[in-house]
């Protein structure tokens, strides 16, 4: 339980641009990866054209200074949009830091409120 | 060049840069014949079923950084940022090849004539958007 408050504390607090007080826990991972899945079903369509993923992700490496694996985070995104794509060899760490950036990123493009962003991390699993 | 092909072997091309280069242009060339103005999606498949004729393993990293590199000159070049220019280069001559052979089954004549006219066109945009090395193209010299 603790940990699943922390991994919620921490996603909240990157998607709002905020310093997290504590690191997530180690079982957080699942927690990202369906608030990922969540976010990106709420920002696209099935058959939203690839340029418009590829933006999305562009625009999140940018901001973030690299720290987003560009070839990895458009094939995570468009899994969870149930194509079957190369994901195979992508370091936990790699998939951990795209799930919670990527989550950040399709937020604030969906320009969520502060209780609809609370509600996203519930459904994940995650209360806050 | 047609022989680094045919045989896909790229020692030729790392050992000359202008090889390098050209080989870019081929690659570019011959995936924008394919590929341009279809669904990017078309390219996941396609890179899913070259690797698998050609037992790769077609679920990873190979398979994300080929499809990155096809699509690297459909207008996303940034993909293919952190792929070192050694193994883009091979990439680049496993599916200059697969595309070539691929045309001949469709008919569009043998696969080493495809490859010839692919070179050609290839050294024809080296020597269109390479500047030559006196001026601008488009500026006459000044008289002596």
């Amino acid at each position: 339980m603790t940990d699943t408050l922390t991994a919620a504390a921490f996603l909240r607090a990157t998607a709002t641009n905020r310093p997290a007080a504590d690191p997530p826990g180690e079982d957080a991972g699942e927690y990202f990866a369906a608030a990922f899945r969540l976010a990106v079903g709420l920002r696209f369509r099935p058959d939203v054209p690839l340029p418009v993923i590829a933006g999305t992700v562009r625009t999140a490496a940018q901001r973030h200074q690299g720290l987003v694996p560009v070839r990895e985070a458009e094939m995570l995104i468009r899994e969870a949009l149930g194509e079957t794509v190369p994901t195979a060899e992508i370091a936990t760490a790699d998939a951990v830091t795209v799930h919670v950036l990527m989550f950040a990123a399709l937020v604030e493009e969906l320009a969520l409120t502060d209780a609809e962003l609370d509600e996203l991390i519930t459904q994940a699993g995650v209360r806050p | 060049m047609l022989t680094a092909l045919r045989a896909e072997d790229r020692d030729e091309v790392n050992a000359r840069p202008a090889s390098a280069r050209l080989l870019r242009e081929v690659f570019a060339v011959a995936v924008r014949r394919c590929f341009a103005g279809r669904d990017t999606r078309d390219i996941t498949p396609y890179v899913r079923d070259l690797l698998d004729r050609r037992g790769i393993p077609s679920a990873g990293a190979t398979a994300r950084e080929t499809e990155a590199v096809i699509r690297s000159v459909l207008g996303e070049p940034e993909l293919v940022d952190g792929i070192p220019d050694e193994r883009r280069l091979g990439m680049m001559i496993l599916v200059v090849g697969d595309l070539a052979q691929g045309a001949a089954r469709e008919g569009a004549g043998s696969d080493a004539e495809l490859l010839e006219a692919l070179v050609n066109q290839a050294e024809t945009r080296v020597a269109r958007f390479d500047p030559p090395s006196d001026g601008r193209p488009w500026r006459r010299r000044s008289p002596r």
